[in-house]
């Protein structure tokens, strides 16, 4: 046998005993900690003492104004821990990133020595000199490599030391007076004012926040976490840290006073349980992490909990928008608000799943929802309100220009290349995204799913964006746009049916959906499964699917149809049981619903 | 005629917004088909899933288990399972780790599907799926890809359920 001397295999490398997730959760706890501590101190600043007279005025001021100061100095320790949180968890998601490509040259390495080796075995000793020549070549790259191990592990544990020494900095009350008197301290005024008018303008408020110190940023953040966390123009990732920290701070201070038997104010409630149901959906996902770096997967990028009558506003990501190749916004649609986006989350994680699976590129698919989506939480004349704004396009029209300020923003903080941004409506949803894109959105693809209507009657007065449709036959709510008002094929009360063939739009395949009458509400949920899912992941990736015909007319079930033909076709049963249920309990709300707010059968055919 | 749409509509509505489930499913059925999709699910996990971990060498290190319809609030539909497991990163890379994972899928008699992100290999065993992504960790999920259809009210009673830690024990359990 020949011989050759081979390098040893390059061991594994150590494992990240710090984990960027961990230290992601401990700035977040550390900023909602921050946040509540400067609500305390605005009320303690705010308060004049003005119940009392006389001394006891004067001592509540002077004991309100010592407090502060003491509140600023445990703030100012904050801050400093905040700040070497960030960083720290900066370069963990560096360095977990680094490790990742290190350990592909290791495995890489390893592979070609276990080949060479292989060779060696059967190599008689004239091939000796080429086989040691490549031997030599592993060696050296070998040596290039673990001297690259060790340079990470090096700065694996310069990290680890710096941010224990910024912790260790702010240890005491004493480093908390020093933190609080330190002239370089953030002041959020002066970065505040360097912004100024461009606060309007997401371009210019992602150069402003580009320029801030990392000590400006996270001190903007803790002082005012609602504006930046829905403030256009801010990168996701802060967006997320603001947003967190309120939702934090929101669910601690709110909960405490319930717990303590506090009465709440019907917006505090409102409040509560839109902070409630935000944090459960981070709590459920704190697990998933980018495969990349080990951060966090989701990033919340709008939250709003007194918006909207009180159903609250809120956006987020599965991925990074800012680093992805490819961003798709879902808006979902009628009965959508902040405590019920189970089935919104469910349609976002199978869109990101599909499109991540297919391998071309970074992903981040999300779904905004700060806008006032029809819906309904009892039967109040409000409540009934909200519903019924469900046939006009107010909502939708006021929801597109918030939309498109958003999508504005997510341009703005883009990195790298510019990404590819598909905008995806569902239902009401799809008619708000009509909007968006009919107002200017920086949209590259608008995807319309069981659309009711879109403000133009063809797709190119629309967008300029590529517009695809997807429609199922046997969906009720598709079939709004076609027969409105003014007849046969002429648009309902939500605009025109984007299916239409004349509206020019590129319909792809998705299933029809059942024929039974019982069925046709989950027909119209069901665009996020099988032939509909691959088309809509096809358009989010670049790679549009099989275009089929648009709806002609006389070529198509109307409403009307489709509504009866499904009941006969079912046998009428369900829709007995329905009728009995409905006369036996509710028929003024029905009336009320179908006839007065709806206005669902003038939408078929009126005068029929 | 318009009356009778009228009625159609309303009761469409009545039955969305009232929470009414599908007279034509629903009860014991319902019930068992949760329960046996939750014991799939147990099953990959305790089986699949931990040889998967023992092979790749890859310490568990959390997971959660999520429960959510498969439709809107509106028409449920059924119910879906998410499990997602999170394990930190063992001696193997991306590649070997996709590899190894595919092998043991195999061996249990899953059919393995490889979509075109290299990071990623799909198992598919009856209604189950395991996916698994390598990267800086190594994630797994558990999942029932296809709706498991039941009536509406039982899929918002799953639904609502709160999402749970995933008990780990050590070393494969079947």
């Amino acid at each position: 046998m020949a011989s050759v001397t081979l390098p040893a295999p390059v061991a594994p490398l150590p494992v990240l005993i710090s984990r960027p997730v961990g230290v992601l959760q401990l700035g977040n706890d550390l900023r909602a900690a921050l946040v509540n501590g400067k609500d305390v101190q605005a009320w303690a600043e705010g308060s004049s003492g003005d119940a009392f007279g006389g001394q006891a005025a004067d001592a509540s001021r002077h004991a309100l104004t010592r407090f502060s100061r003491r509140l600023d100095v445990t703030e100012a320790a904050l801050e400093s821990a905040v700040v070497a949180t960030s960083r720290f968890e900066d370069r963990l998601a560096r360095l977990s990133s680094q490790r990742l490509t290190l350990d592909g040259d290791r495995v890489g390495l390893n592979t070609a020595l276990d080949d060479l080796r292989a060779e060696v075995a059967g190599a008689s000793d004239a091939e000796v000199p080429l086989l040691q020549a490549r031997a030599d070549r592993l060696q050296q790259r070998a040596a290039r490599l673990l001297a690259d191990v060790v340079d990470w592990a090096t700065r694996v544990a310069d990290a680890e030391a710096d941010f224990v020494a910024a912790l260790a900095r702010v240890d005491t009350f004493d480093d908390g007076r020093r933190a609080a008197r330190d002239p370089g301290r953030a002041e959020v005024d002066g970065v505040l004012g360097r912004l100024g008018a461009g606060v309007a303008d997401p371009a210019a408020v992602a150069a402003w926040w580009r320029l801030l110190s990392r000590a400006e940023r996270q001190t903007v953040i803790t002082e005012h976490p609602a504006i930046i966390g829905n403030l256009p123009g801010i990168p996701a990732r802060d967006r997320d840290a603001a947003n967190r920290a309120d939702v934090g701070a929101d669910v601690d201070e709110l909960g405490t006073r319930v717990g303590q038997g506090e009465q709440l104010t019907s917006t505090e409630r409102d409040r509560l349980a839109n902070a409630s149901a935000v944090s459960e959906i981070l709590d459920d996902h704190r697990d998933d992490l980018d495969p990349r770096t080990g951060e966090h997967l989701l990033h919340l990028t709008q939250y709003q909990p007194d918006e909207h009558s009180g159903d609250g506003g809120v956006a987020l990501f599965l991925g990074d928008p800012d680093r992805a190749d490819h961003v798709a916004v879902y808006v979902p649609g009628t009965l959508s608000e902040t405590g019920t986006l189970d089935g919104t989350l469910g349609n976002i994680d199978a869109l990101h799943r599909a499109a991540t699976d297919a391998g071309d590129g970074l992903v981040a698919v999300g779904f905004w929802l700060d806008y006032d989506a029809p819906s309904i939480d009892g039967l109040s004349p409000g409540e009934l309100a909200d519903l019924g704004s469900v046939v006009t396009p107010t909502e939708a029209a006021a929801g597109g220009d918030d939309l498109a300020d958003y999508l504005d923003g997510l341009r703005a903080s883009d990195t790298g290349p510019p990404a590819h941004l598909s905008l995806i409506g569902h239902s009401y949803g799809a008619t708000t995204s009509s909007y968006a894109a009919h107002g200017g959105a920086p949209i590259d693809d608008l995807v319309l799913l069981g659309s009711p209507g879109a403000p133009t009657s063809t797709a190119d007065a629309l967008t300029s964006a590529e517009v695809h449709v997807g429609s199922a036959d046997h969906d009720p709510v598709t079939l709004l746009g076609t027969d409105g008002p003014g007849g046969p094929g002429l648009p309902g009360p939500l605009g025109q049916d984007p299916a239409q063939d004349s509206f020019g739009g590129r319909r792809f395949e998705v299933d029809p959906g059942s024929y039974r009458v019982q069925d046709l509400l989950a027909n119209h949920s069901s665009y996020f499964a099988d032939e509909s899912l691959d088309g809509v992941t096809g358009i989010v990736i670049g790679n549009d699917p099989d275009e089929v015909a648009g709806r002609q007319p006389g070529g198509y079930q109307t409403l009307d149809q489709l509504v009866l033909g499904s009941t006969v076709a079912s046998g009428g049963e369900w829709l007995w049981e329905r009728g009995n249920d409905a006369v036996d309990g509710l028929t003024g709300t029905v009336h009320d619903l179908a006839e007065g707010l709806l206005g669902l059968p003038y939408a078929f055919h009126p005068g029929r | 005629m318009r009356a009778l749409i009228g009625v159609t509509v309303a009761a469409l509505l009545l039955g969305a917004l009232g929470g009414c489930s599908d007279p034509g499913s629903g009860g014991t059925d319902d019930a068992e088909r949760i329960n046996q999709l939750e014991d799939d699910v147990d099953a990959a996990r305790d089986g699949v899933v931990h040889e998967i971990a023992a092979a790749v060498e890859a310490p568990f290190a959390g997971g959660t288990r999520r429960h959510s319809s498969c439709g809107e609030s509106y028409a449920p539909r059924g119910v879906r399972i998410v499990e997602h497991l999170r394990f930190d990163p063992g001696p193997l890379g991306v590649e070997a780790t996709v590899s190894t994972v595919a092998e043991v899928l195999e061996d249990g008699g899953w059919d393995v599907e490889w979509p075109a992100n290299p990071a990623i290999v799909l198992g598919r065993l009856g209604d189950i799926e395991v996916r698994a992504v390598a990267g800086a960790v190594l994630q797994v999920d558990i999942s029932n890809p296809d709706c498991v259809e039941t009536g509406d009210d039982s899929a918002r009673d799953f639904a609502d359920r709160p999402s749970s830690d995933v008990d780990w024990p050590a070393g494969p359990t079947t």
